[in-house]
């Protein structure tokens, strides 16, 4: 009989966070306080403020880990957890810089130039400049490899042609990062880069895309020879993919990953609704551990490992518990999902309209597993 | 990281060693090697060297815990453990050789007059070949010798003894006022969780192997997306249950401090894991895994006894949920994420 472990590494870390309880109490206190954060959110990760963004950077509180110079705070990635937890547990909207500062900062940081370091870091950490993500096309989504819009070369850079699609923000935001094919004898992950790109350039087109919630939030992004100049490149050509892959880790681990119907539940209990009390202990005990796992990942970035297995496995464990809450709530609750009403009933319809993308955004749930099963040796 | 304590590597050698005996599912085997096993560290790990332990702490029982699970050992090693431990904490010097240890739903029946013990225990582990048994009550533990009690043998799904005593007046060695009950709950609960967790990584680390070599339709069962799949998913609860159950243990080492039930959060952890993880390597190994020759059988058929043992997952979830109710201001927030006392 095989002795064998499996590993899986998560470092068991220190999850009472004791060291940042001024810090958690000093964030509590600015939501009690904060207009925009009055009304709880059932999809707060999306739902674009820029005025509370930018109080939330003039506070120090965006791009909070990074270098001074930058604009940032030279906290510690443990941190801005807590900062991150505590905005999605009262459910205040941070749509408008979350894509930015969550990874977009972070690609700056690894693959950007000085110059542009200094054009653009400030800019997210004031919770000012937006970004949106080009990654998807219409014939590309869990094939991302497969994409097809091309930069060919012009002079001083490239002129793009293409297609992107559930672009979030692309229509809120100043600048798309985006990846696209810059070598022509390239094939699927190879000879992609990432460019910079100015969402005023001639040539871009949008077309809004609204979500079953019937909210504008995804775009389709034509490019028509969008010039983008040789100083727009992040990073090395050719070196898209890679670039790509490592930004994931940021975008897949996060505390948004299994508590996007945590503002239901919570608003449930404190506004006097029942739950049956071993359902209630269940889903608060997923919460917890997948709490621990997420600051393992967090404090694995920290310190500049790339845990692409262990996002993966978060964010597959995150969106099976955030899927089954909504309906569990909805079986249980008593309560009706109603758009746009009282509080609790909005909060479970905003929840159940957001709850299949949980499983699809970032990452398809059929994708994170054959990460992880090649994280195992099965692939 | 369970995998990199030495102790738990140490352990696993000492019962590959043995494996024989260790794993034997009758009691005069394994008691042969009892001593060995005493010698190796690994029936009191949580106790100083001078009461008979390893002079290890809480974390290393789970090590030690985690490797007899791992390579399905029946002997009661894990009970010997738990019981030792409880009895080191509240000043008790364990006696020497193999212990057993009741759980307080099933030692319901039984009444403590004028030092002698009365009435019934069920369910006990190994009551039939062990020395002594540490048994909960009401108002405290009381610590027997197993000779001369009336042993009704009964099984686990394994075949481990799950054996009913009754007692007859039976002369009581020690009375421990300072273990409740709810502290052999705890304990018992946390030895089960690590037991779960570590069967469910046998059992799935056994299962990647057989999908790795068997081959069907050309290609070994492993390329298959469906595979693929179910193992993912049950490698991601695994992952959850592990860091669950490391935490519970770090709160009994008093290394970490504690809010909401830790002792819940991994049985619950351990449950959800162990089903899954059971389930999956029965569905994977197909028709072999259901054969008993195989094996699979011990360590999911041991997850499906063990997680009925010292609550089941109902119990703990039912006691988290009115933790959380009981709260003033019914928000889960403050226990999930620690933070009583933390201004709003």
């Amino acid at each position: 009989m095989s002795a064998e472990m499996i590993r899986i590494d998560f470092p068991f870390r220190d999850t009472a966070l004791d060291a940042y309880r001024p810090f958690r109490a000093r964030i509590r206190a600015m939501l009690a306080d904060d207009p925009s954060a009055r009304e709880p959110r059932g999809d707060c990760w999306s739902r674009f403020d820029d005025g509370f963004s930018r109080r939330l950077g003039a506070a120090g509180l965006l791009g909070m880990t990074w270098p001074r110079r930058y604009g940032g705070g030279e906290r510690s990635a443990l941190e801005r957890f807590v900062l991150l937890e505590e905005l999605l547990a009262a459910g205040a909207p941070v749509g408008a810089h979350w894509i930015a500062e969550r990874q977009v900062g972070p690609m700056f940081l690894r693959y950007g130039t000085e110059a542009q370091k200094q054009k653009f870091l400030p800019g997210i950490a004031s919770g000012e400049l937006y970004f949106c993500i080009g990654l998807s096309e219409p014939d590309s989504g869990s094939d991302l490899a497969s994409l097809r819009t091309t930069a060919t070369p012009a002079p001083g850079g490239w002129r793009v042609s293409g297609r992107k699609i559930w672009t979030s923000n692309a229509h809120r935001s100043q600048f798309m990062i985006l990846l696209c094919r810059t070598d022509p004898d390239g094939r699927r992950q190879n000879g992609l880069s990432q460019l910079l790109v100015d969402m005023t350039a001639p040539g871009i087109s949008l077309r809004p895309i609204r979500n079953i919630s019937g909210e504008h939030e995804f775009n389709e992004v034509t490019f028509d020879d969008v010039f983008v100049s040789r100083e727009q490149l992040v990073g090395v050509a050719g070196e898209g993919w890679a670039q790509v892959l490592s930004e994931l880790a940021y975008e897949r681990s996060g505390p948004e990953r299994f508590m996007s119907s945590f503002v239901l539940f919570r608003t449930l209990l404190r506004e006097g609704i029942d739950l049956p009390a071993g359902m209630l202990g269940t889903l608060a005990a997923r919460f917890v551990d997948l709490r621990s796992l997420s600051i393992s990942v967090a404090s694995m970035l920290d310190e500049g490992r790339i845990p692409n297995l262990e996002a993966a496995l978060v964010k597959e464990l995150g969106s099976n518990l955030e899927q089954e809450i909504a309906e569990l709530i909805l079986d249980h609750s008593g309560l009706a999902p109603v758009p746009g009403g009282p509080l609790v009933p909005r909060l479970l319809a905003e929840t159940l309209l957001h709850a299949p993308s949980f499983s699809l955004r970032g990452g398809a749930r059929e994708i994170l597993r054959g990460i992880i099963a090649r994280g195992l040796g099965m692939r | 990281m369970i995998e990199d304590s030495p102790v738990h590597a140490s352990a696993l050698h000492a019962l590959t060693a043995s494996r024989e005996e260790a794993g034997a599912l009758d009691g005069e085997t394994w008691r042969a090697a009892w001593p060995r096993f005493e010698r190796d560290g690994l029936t009191l790990p949580a106790l100083p060297e001078a009461i008979g332990g390893a002079g290890g702490d809480a974390l290393d029982e789970l090590a030690v815990v985690h490797a007899c699970a791992q390579v399905a050992a029946a002997a009661p090693i894990p009970e010997t453990a738990a019981a030792g431990a409880l009895l080191g904490e509240v000043g008790c010097t364990p006696p020497s050789g193999p212990m057993t240890l009741g759980e307080p739903e099933r030692c319901l029946g039984l009444l403590l007059r004028e030092g002698r013990l009365t009435g019934r225990a069920e369910r006990l582990p190994w009551a039939r070949a062990a020395d002594h048994a540490l048994l909960p009550m009401a108002e405290g533990a009381v610590l027997i010798a197993l000779q001369g009690a009336e042993v009704d043998k009964g099984a686990g799904l394994t075949g481990a003894p799950r054996d009913d005593v009754d007692f007859h007046e039976h002369p009581v060695l020690a009375f421990l006022p300072g273990i409740s009950p709810e502290s052999v709950l705890q304990r018992g609960a946390a030895v089960r969780a690590v037991q779960i967790c570590a069967a469910a990584g046998a059992a799935l680390a056994l299962t990647l192997e057989h999908a790795r070599t068997r081959t069907q339709f050309g290609r070994p069962l492993s390329a298959f997306q469906a595979v693929q799949h179910q193992l993912a998913a049950a490698a991601g609860e695994l992952a959850a249950a592990r860091m669950a159950v490391q935490r519970a243990y770090a709160v009994l080492a008093g290394s970490e401090a504690g809010a909401l039930s830790e002792t819940a959060v991994a049985r619950l952890a351990a449950s959800r894991a162990g089903s899954l993880c059971g389930s999956v390597s029965h569905q994977v190994h197909g028709a072999m895994g259901y054969a008993q020759e195989t094996g699979l059988h011990l360590h999911t058929m041991s997850i499906q006894t063990w997680r009925g043992e010292f609550g089941t997952a109902g119990f703990w979830a039912q006691r988290l949920g009115q933790q959380i109710l009981n709260e003033p201001d019914r928000d889960p927030w403050a226990l999930i994420a620690q933070i009583q006392g933390v201004a709003e």
